[in-house]
């Protein structure tokens, strides 16, 4: 198995990907680098990604083996046992950023990165953001030490394309209410509404990880896809990064229900002056459909409190965070009785009083 | 915090305590007698105020039980609100949902709306006799 080991030319320390500079930067001289230009000093000229639905599909089927990998550190040798699907990792040894080439070759290859943009430095501000307001939040949660232990880590998405077509039928009725006399009139009209045309979507990601949680992954979203890049193994340097374990067949059904979804709802905008109107059919296809692969940055925060996990995600492109956050039963408690107290002397005294 | 709580407890004894035992002021300086010199010779006036005369001090009707109830009343409202707020806190500790829909990533000005119909199917009413 190939690694790529990216050397300060100066003094030969291990470089990682600035977040804040976008170049490769040396802890130890200060140095800092191209990406492109390191890039082309390592391997030469980055060979273009010809990615198309079939050949990549073909590609998936001879590579998607996860099982445990050896690889040979370049910088002192040592030989380190990874997960298969993991494409960029530190060497346990002597912490260089090893970049496991054979992740992305032929059909794995990503079609773009967005590099890291949120440093580490922003992040402790983000987290102490995050746990503002919350009054249930045990205060001794978010310590330095875990916002320290956050690992950046590229995780593969399918980016989908498509173009959504078709009709929708709507059940809809218009209620109105009178007075006539000594009577109360309530009258219902009831329609049926039809409408039909075409929305199309750019870019709509699904997470390609299974170890991934999805549902984390879609509320950390959006991300700028206009700051989509080539992709280079140079980006991923102090990063970790995965290999896709997902087929995009598996993602497909997600990505067309999204799609569909705001389809129906972008026609139901076009239904105005009706009290309730309710979806009934439904007869919605894709066209043109077309799927990327690319490696999206996001902060992942590990806790234990109390005996319970957390996991934390971080947009490493936006900064947004998300998570759950460890509810202290003693403040809950407090705030319980507190309100109940609060509530039950103001009122009783203002009842007693009338 | 706690401390709080605990500071709370004493100032709602002591609240409580005061509602439960108080008693009304007695009724207002001066007596029905006192009013009949200022008022006319209308003789409503006259059999209201003898009425009052023949009548007792003004008892308070409000005794330990009235405000027991009163505070049952409110001790109810302040167990739902405590419950529906510290549930609002809780459920303000969780962040991850999942997209219902892909408007984020919707192309600008792609949206095409070829067939649009809305067709009249019945018509229904109702009449109810107002109450009063």
């Amino acid at each position: 198995m190939d690694n790529t080991f990216y050397k300060c030319p100066a003094c030969g320390t291990a470089l990682q990907y600035g977040a804040a500079s976008g170049k490769l930067e040396c802890a130890s001289c200060g140095n800092t680098y191209e990406v492109a230009e390191m890039e082309a000093a390592v391997r030469g000229a980055d060979p273009q990604s010809t990615f198309s639905w079939g050949n990549y599909k073909a590609g998936l089927q001879a590579n998607t083996d996860t099982t445990t990998k050896v690889y040979i550190c370049k910088s002192c040798g040592a030989e380190i046992l990874t997960d298969g699907t993991t494409a960029a990792t530190h060497c346990p040894y002597c912490d260089s950023e090893v970049v496991i080439n054979d992740a992305f070759d032929g059909g794995l290859r990503p079609n773009g990165v967005i590099p890291f943009k949120v440093t580490k430095e922003q992040m402790k501000q983000i987290v102490a953001n995050f746990g503002k307001g919350k009054k249930l939040l045990p205060r001794d949660f978010f310590t330095n030490k875990r916002v320290n232990d956050v690992q950046g880590i590229y995780v593969p998405f399918w980016l989908f394309d498509g173009t959504v077509n078709g009709t929708v039928e709507f059940d809809a009725k218009k209620v109105s209410r009178y007075d006539d006399g000594n009577y109360r009139v309530e009258e219902t009209k009831y329609y049926s509404l039809e409408r039909g045309g075409q929305l199309s979507f750019k870019n709509v990601p699904v997470d390609g990880a299974v170890k991934m949680d999805d549902a984390m992954m879609e509320s950390i979203g959006p991300y700028r896809f206009e700051e989509l890049t080539d992709f280079q193994t140079a980006y991923l340097s102090g990063y970790l990064a995965d290999r896709f374990d997902q087929d995009p067949d598996d993602s497909v059904p997600r990505a067309e229900e999204l799609m569909k979804a705001s389809t129906v709802e972008r026609f139901r905008e076009t239904t105005k002056g009706y009290s309730e109107v309710r979806d009934k059919n439904k007869s919605l296809s894709v066209s043109n459909p077309s799927v990327k692969y690319v490696l999206l940055p996001v902060y992942i925060i590990n806790c234990k409190y109390g005996g319970k996990d957390y996991r934390y995600a971080i947009n490493g492109q936006t900064g947004k965070m998300v998570g759950e956050l460890p509810v202290s039963k003693q403040r809950r408690r407090a705030y319980f009785w507190g309100i109940f107290g609060a509530v039950t002397v103001i009122l009783g005294t203002i009842l007693s009083l009338l | 915090m706690k401390k709080r709580i605990l500071l709370l407890i004493p100032v709602l004894l002591l609240m409580t305590g005061i509602l439960v035992f108080h008693k009304p002021a007695a009724k207002a300086a001066g007596t029905a007698s006192d009013v009949r010199l200022s008022v006319t010779e209308d003789k409503t006036s006259v059999v209201f105020l003898t009425t009052a005369d023949k009548g007792t001090d003004e008892k308070p009707d409000k005794t330990a039980g009235f405000y027991i109830k009163k505070f049952l009343i409110a001790a109810v409202i302040g167990l739902i609100a405590a419950a529906i707020t510290v549930g609002i806190m809780t459920s303000g500790m969780k962040n991850i949902r999942k997209s219902s829909n892909a408007k984020d990533y919707v192309v600008k000005d792609s949206f095409v709306l070829r067939v649009s119909e809305d067709r009249f199917l019945r018509e229904e009413g109702k009449r109810t006799r107002k109450s009063n």
